[in-house]
């Protein structure tokens, strides 16, 4: 079965944090499963570098980008589950196109799977059952209240947080704040509230985390 | 034409032996290219896949490595703004090639625009006179069929002379003629320059050239008689390759 993991929400809110967590997880818990992690910050470095020099549309082009490769790991290298960090910011720019690139995701594996049987057995493409591949979605909506985010900021800013995270300055993270529209229309998520860090209260988000994805049942 | 807002996006567009490589190289070596890009499919293929030969890969990883091809053209206009840009590609069918060309090329005039627009107001600049916009061109080669087996010779000679380095498809006249009875010409998004490359004297070459060269400077070096004369021999000469 093919999985997606998404982390969603704010810069500061804890995405990358849970995502390599999660990858971690599997990797030990599943580790014949091909699993690869994608964060929104990768084609940020490789394109853009500092993200407060981005403009808007920088910032959808980079969420194109991302939505290729999550495309390419299950269409070219037939990964197994892809762990992926990505704000989400936008109902109709951001969360309906990643639901649409799932949907032909989908659609592109059926018809490899069915070209691949039709030349193994030597038959024509039309005598091989179209059957459809199912990508689990489990997604996170990640939050935490503002005093939190100023405080994750202020080390990043001091070079104290490495989760890798890309928001440094208020200015952006006030913008994102403005701009955000909550998941709801397009997939089920599970909303995470981060602000308490204690080690109780990461285990028990841990928990939380670790049913939802490990029990996931297939989505209709 | 650096320093200007056209970019310039030409596709070398038409079926294998057609010309296409030869008329880009050609074009890429000019003085007043020398700037210009090209992403080449290849390129994105051994990306994708590495050594893996093009006839080990499904038709469904092909329609992907067209969209990744699309996809890494849009974010080089984006993002490196390069004055030229120089691709060579079949460009198929209408719907499933030329079609998502064309809205790419859309998409990507939307980008820069919007980045445009939204830089001028993040460093409080005036907006622009004259906005960057993308100047698409495509150029349709072709040739008659007692060319194409004269093309098919010379490749079959050089490969046994260089063999194939590039694992790209070795075509052979089975290709040819399967292309041709999948293409779909004339195209409707666009308006091609059509360019019948049979004539391979250095006079017939020259005024290719010079049409080439007006064309991509922005003009349409043939008027509307010539350019229907053209399109209908490119359709006849499709239409006698797939009678054979």
């Amino acid at each position: 079965m093919k999985q997606v993991v998404l982390f969603c929400g704010l810069g500061t809110s804890g995405k990358d944090f849970w995502a390599n967590k999660v990858a971690e997880i599997y990797r030990s818990e599943r580790p014949s499963q091909k699993v690869v992690f994608i964060g929104i910050s990768q084609a940020r470095k490789q394109y853009w570098g500092k993200s407060e020099d981005m403009t808007d549309a920088d910032h959808l082009l980079k969420n194109e980008i991302t939505l290729l490769e999550i495309k390419k790991q299950f269409i070219i290298n037939g990964v197994d589950v892809v762990i992926a960090n990505m704000t989400m910011l936008t109902q109709s720019a951001h969360q309906l196109p990643f639901m649409r690139m799932i949907s032909e995701t989908e659609l592109l594996m059926c018809r490899k799977l069915r070209e691949q049987k039709a030349r193994q057995s030597r038959i024509p493409l039309e005598a091989i059952e179209f059957k459809l591949v199912n990508i689990n979605l489990s997604v996170f909506w990640m939050t935490c209240d503002e005093a939190t985010s100023i405080k994750r900021l202020t080390s990043r800013r001091k070079g104290l947080d490495q989760t890798g995270g890309g928001l440094v300055t208020i200015s952006e993270f006030r913008k994102g704040q403005h701009g955000f529209e909550p998941p709801g229309n397009y997939y089920p998520f599970v909303k995470i509230d981060t602000s308490d860090e204690s080690p109780q209260a990461d285990f028990a988000r841990e928990q939380v985390i670790r049913s939802y994805i490990l029990t996931r049942k297939r989505r209709q | 034409m650096e320093g200007n807002n056209r970019l310039l996006v030409v596709v070398f567009s038409g079926l294998v032996f057609s010309g296409k490589s030869f008329f880009r190289n050609w074009a890429m070596g000019l003085s007043e290219f020398q700037n210009a890009q090209t992403v080449a499919m290849d390129d994105i293929r051994k990306l994708l896949w590495g050594n893996k030969s093009d006839t080990d890969i499904t038709k469904t990883e092909h329609i992907f490595k067209n969209e990744a091809t699309r996809f890494e053209v849009k974010r080089r206009l984006i993002i490196e703004r390069p004055p030229a840009m120089f691709l060579e590609s079949v460009m198929l069918t209408r719907e499933a090639h030329q079609k998502p060309f064309v809205e790419m090329i859309d998409s990507a005039n939307w980008y820069l625009q919007t980045i445009e627009k939204e830089e001028a107001n993040r460093d409080d600049l005036p907006p622009s006179k004259q906005s960057i916009k993308i100047d698409f061109r495509c150029i349709y080669l072709y040739c008659n069929l007692e060319t194409v087996r004269r093309r098919i010779q010379y490749r079959l000679r050089e490969l046994e002379v260089s063999g194939n380095k590039s694992n790209a498809s070795v075509f052979d006249s089975e290709g040819f003629l399967r292309g041709a009875k999948q293409i779909e010409i004339p195209p409707v998004h666009y308006t091609p320059l059509y360019i019948n490359t049979s004539d391979e004297s250095p006079h017939a070459l020259e005024k290719q050239r010079q049409e080439i060269l007006l064309f991509l400077r922005g003009e349409m070096p043939i008027g509307t008689e010539e350019h229907q004369r053209r399109s209908d021999e490119a359709v006849m000469i499709l239409n006698q390759a797939c009678k054979l």
